[in-house]
């Protein structure tokens, strides 16, 4: 991360630990570990899940890992293996009724086992809740495709793909889409330079052979 | 004996129609598209690991140029997600301010989708008459922070000064006359017989087709969705604003285009309440020199004048994002493109690409 040195202001060795007493975000996820949780002042007691989630819990019981709530919005970790089934017992109950997937983003940990975090963002049109879907997923390992629940999922996991690298099983059309083709290794990922890899000297290369 | 085989033509990526560097990878069975892929990231800058390397206000300057038509909306949306991060409330003034230009950016931003809109299907006078309006809303920008298009004025936790002198009449000014301008061009183009014949009926899709490709904006709410973010989940002082949200009922062409062009007349409407109702105070919220959120995660999203426009923000407490992630509606309505011009011609699939309302900036960050 030679580049983020560039950036950094100068200074100020301490890191953020004392501040984390100011809200309840002590239940919001904390990247890096859950050892930095470890404070020294009680945290104030984190606000209770809505009845949604707790009907979440009593329908899958052990498949749900955590569950927290964060700034109004509830959010549940499960395994990658039950994924599919929350998803579609999410979208299908009465009082779920989560038709509309917002967005899925990829968060990379290099330095956790389970390298990566897939975060699913959940509507419901219908009834008007919120809850955020979390699946850690480990490097090289594959997670099946949402994109039969929601159609939108289809580009999104491609660009997950082609970004950060997390492959997506019996996905219809897992190509590059936002890099080109021939473009080797996962950009975003943290261990990719921001510089690149020297891609530039072939996109000069690819264009001189079309010069006429 | 004549045999027809599918014809596989390219559209782009440099089309005067695509609205950016899109390309289009038709199939066409004589003039009827029957398959359409899309090829995009033309545009690809890598913003999302440069916000990285950036700390919270210098990634602000990224965000402007996601969507660059429209891009006091995200700073907006961007801010907000920071401000939720550090848990801290902007002050009444510096909200109704905000609310304010990100209305008159809707503004603007309509105007040059029914601008290019328009004359992709032929109409040029309705071209130059949104030009001539939208200049006079840049240069409000410009009075206001200096820049006309990629504004970055916003700062985390308000404003970074007041409005200047005269600004806020050269507001109230723009928005007394132009429902009259709005009127003009709905008098060309609202019952224009070519107009009708070129949009009712193109590009139809329905509420639960358009829920289930995650559509969001007027794309949504032309198909019969009510659904605004702005009414949904309230941020700013939009639950004190009063304002109608126009939603279409067959979720063609044409009824994305009226959605719109009510959106213009409740824009001037919100932003006349807030030129009235707008209170003394403070321009910006105590922050820290360094802004440095909490280890935590935010998902926030507002309505950006082409949908829902979302930021994901993983902080791990230092003075740089973990992870910023962006929800551009733009990526998301274009993937409905196939499912959209199925079985429509040609000279269709450029009206159909206008009304989604793609900026290319969005889709590729």
């Amino acid at each position: 991360m030679a580049d983020k040195e560039d950036e950094k202001k100068p200074a100020e060795g301490e890191k953020d630990a004392p501040e984390k007493g100011t809200k309840p975000e002590a239940e919001g996820k904390k990247p890096a570990g859950e050892a930095k949780k470890a404070e020294s002042e009680e945290p104030p007691p984190p606000p209770p899940d809505p009845p949604f989630v707790k009907k979440i819990r009593e329908r899958f019981g052990e498949a749900i890992l955590e569950s927290s709530v964060f700034a109004d919005e509830p959010t549940i970790v499960v395994g990658v293996e039950n994924l599919i089934d929350a998803c579609v017992y999410l979208r299908d109950d009465e009082e779920m009724k989560f038709d509309y997937l917002a967005c899925i983003s990829s968060v990379d940990y290099p330095e956790r086992v389970p390298r990566f975090d897939l975060i699913y963002n959940l509507y419901s049109i219908k009834i008007g809740h919120r809850l955020n879907v979390i699946v850690r997923v480990e490097e090289n390992k594959e997670v099946p495709t949402v994109s039969q629940v929601w159609i939108t999922a289809n580009w999104q996991e491609r660009e997950i793909w082609d970004l950060m690298g997390i492959t997506f099983a019996d996905h219809p059309n897992l190509k590059r889409i936002l890099l080109p083709d021939w473009w080797e290794g996962h950009p975003l990922r943290k261990d990719y330079p921001l510089e690149g890899r020297g891609e530039e000297q072939k996109v000069i290369e690819e264009c001189q052979k079309l010069k006429y | 004996m004549s045999e027809t085989e599918i014809l596989e033509i390219n559209m782009g990526p440099q089309h005067p129609s695509t609205h950016g560097v899109l390309r289009l990878i038709l199939h066409l069975d004589g003039e009827t598209v029957v398959d359409c892929d899309c090829d995009i990231g033309y545009l690809h800058r890598g913003l999302e690991k440069l916000c990285e390397v950036r700390t919270y206000p210098q990634a602000l300057t990224l965000t402007d140029r996601m969507d660059y038509i429209a891009a006091i909306s995200n700073n907006l949306g961007y801010l907000e997600a920071v401000e939720k991060l550090l848990q801290i409330e902007v002050p009444r003034r510096a909200q109704y301010i905000r609310v304010m230009m990100t209305e008159l950016n809707r503004i603007a931003s309509h105007l040059l989708w029914l601008a290019t809109h328009a004359i992709d299907i032929g109409a040029m006078t309705v071209f130059l008459y949104c030009f001539r309006e939208r200049e006079k809303i840049l240069d409000i920008f410009e009075k206001f922070c200096g820049t006309r298009l990629t504004t970055s004025t916003f700062r985390i936790g308000g404003l970074r000064e007041d409005l200047p002198k005269g600004c806020l009449e050269e507001v109230k000014a723009f928005c007394d006359t132009f429902p009259k301008f709005i009127n003009d061009y709905e008098t060309l183009l609202t019952m224009n017989r070519i107009w009708l014949e070129r949009t009712k009926g193109i590009g139809v899709i329905s509420a639960e087709d358009a829920i289930a490709w995650g559509l969001s904006g007027p794309v949504l709410r032309g198909s019969g969705v009510k659904w605004d973010i702005r009414k949904a989940y309230p941020y700013e002082v939009y639950s004190e604003l009063e304002f109608e949200v126009p939603i279409g009922k067959v979720g063609d062409t044409y009824d994305r285009y009226l959605c719109r062009m009510e959106e213009l007349r409740q824009s001037n409407r919100i932003i006349l309440q807030t030129v009235e109702g707008l209170p003394e105070g403070d321009l910006k919220a105590k922050t820290k020199k360094i802004i440095r959120p909490p280890a935590g995660r935010v998902y926030h999203s507002i309505e950006a004048p082409k949908g829902e426009l979302g930021y994901l923000i993983v902080s791990d407490g230092s003075p740089n994002p973990y992870r910023v992630k962006v929800r551009p509606p733009s990526f998301i309505n274009l993937q409905a493109i196939p499912a959209l011009v199925k079985g429509h011609l040609v000279a269709d699939v450029v009206a159909v690409i206008g009304t989604l309302d793609i900026v290319l900036g969005e889709i590729d960050r």
